[in-house]
């Protein structure tokens, strides 16, 4: 006695919409340059709706090198305890790639000369716009470097990347 | 040839409409909508341009100022997220006090000829960004049209 021994597609179906979503947004996350970062708060931070197609994106986060524990920064249920300053684990990161400071410089006159006109023998100031994402905890230190690695390439256009929390 | 071996089945099973996938797809496209707009929704930002005919290049500002503000952020090893915040010789206990400082401050960071003066940012290296966006969230709220992140001087270069 045969019964229904029809091919039933429904699950087949299924697997390949989970893989075509899983594809999907994990090709977004491989292109989009930003990365999980635990931005500060602020409360007078003006949504990021319409960001300039040509900005360059500059993250700094906090990497333990070989994925150890880092012995400083401390976290009880979500708030920061104590900030790590071990200058090691700052590290700045664009496009998934981690930069010392003298190829951040040299990666920013290159992404301001995209953008900028030059007079002579002189060059302008680039009107690349360049958002710094920062861990909160963050020290201080690495935004300078990036300022002042931006003021070498020329450019000025600078975005803090911040966290409005919600309103009550 | 088999072949009318499944033929009743067939009848019987695929007449009426089958709205499992179509639910699936639903689901599935929620979903992945729902991840999209949650990740472009959280987060904001605060213009700090950087000034565009001073880069860090260029020769020392020779122009006389004739008032500076600049909040002082102050590390201590002790308290490491416990920000000292000073303006002048003045110490605030706490960021309210200084978003009022700053609010009854503005008006006067104006000149009558019309040029705005600076609030100077001048933070300790170790200070944890979140210090430092809290002045600079706080001198966007206060109404300061103008903030600036005190650099160290260093050496001249050599030539």
């Amino acid at each position: 006695m045969v019964e229904n021994v029809g091919f039933n597609m429904t699950p087949m179906i299924d697997i390949v919409f989970q893989l075509i979503v899983f594809l999907m947004l994990a090709t977004d996350f491989a292109n989009v340059e930003i990365e999980r970062v635990y931005l500060p708060k602020a409360d007078a931070a003006v949504a990021d709706d319409h960001p300039d197609e040509k900005r360059f994106m500059v993250n700094i986060i906090h990497e333990v090198p070989g994925e150890a524990e880092c012995p400083q920064l401390k976290y009880t249920n979500g708030v920061l305890v104590q900030p790590c300053q071990i200058d090691e684990h700052w590290v700045i990161k664009i496009r998934g790639k981690v930069l010392t400071i003298p190829e951040l410089e040299q990666r920013l006159i290159v992404e301001g000369d995209t953008d900028r006109e030059t007079k002579g023998n002189s060059k302008t100031p680039s009107n690349r716009p360049v958002m710094i994402r920062a861990d909160g905890s963050a020290p201080f230190k690495r935004i300078t470097q990036v300022l002042e690695a931006a003021g070498k390439a020329l450019v000025w256009k600078i975005e803090i990347g911040a966290e409005k929390p919600p309103e009550d | 040839m088999a072949k009318g071996s499944i033929k009743k089945s067939e009848e019987t099973k695929f007449d009426e409409l089958n709205m499992t996938p179509m639910i699936d797809v639903i689901f599935q496209l929620m979903i992945f909508f729902m991840c999209s707009i949650h990740f472009k929704s959280l987060e904001g930002k605060l213009y700090s341009y950087l000034p565009r005919d001073k880069g860090m290049l260029s020769t020392t500002v020779t122009d006389p100022i004739l008032e500076e503000v600049r909040i002082k952020l102050a590390y201590s090893e002790s308290a490491p997220l416990l920000t000292r915040i000073k303006v002048g010789e003045r110490e605030f206990p706490d960021w309210d006090t200084l978003f009022n400082h700053m609010r009854g401050l503005k008006d006067s960071l104006v000149t009558s000829s019309g040029d705005v003066i600076p609030v100077k940012i001048d933070a300790d290296e170790k200070i944890p960004v979140q210090s430092v966006v809290n002045a600079l969230n706080i001198c966007k709220k206060a109404g300061v049209q103008k903030t600036e992140f005190a650099a160290k001087t260093s050496a001249p270069p050599k030539k």
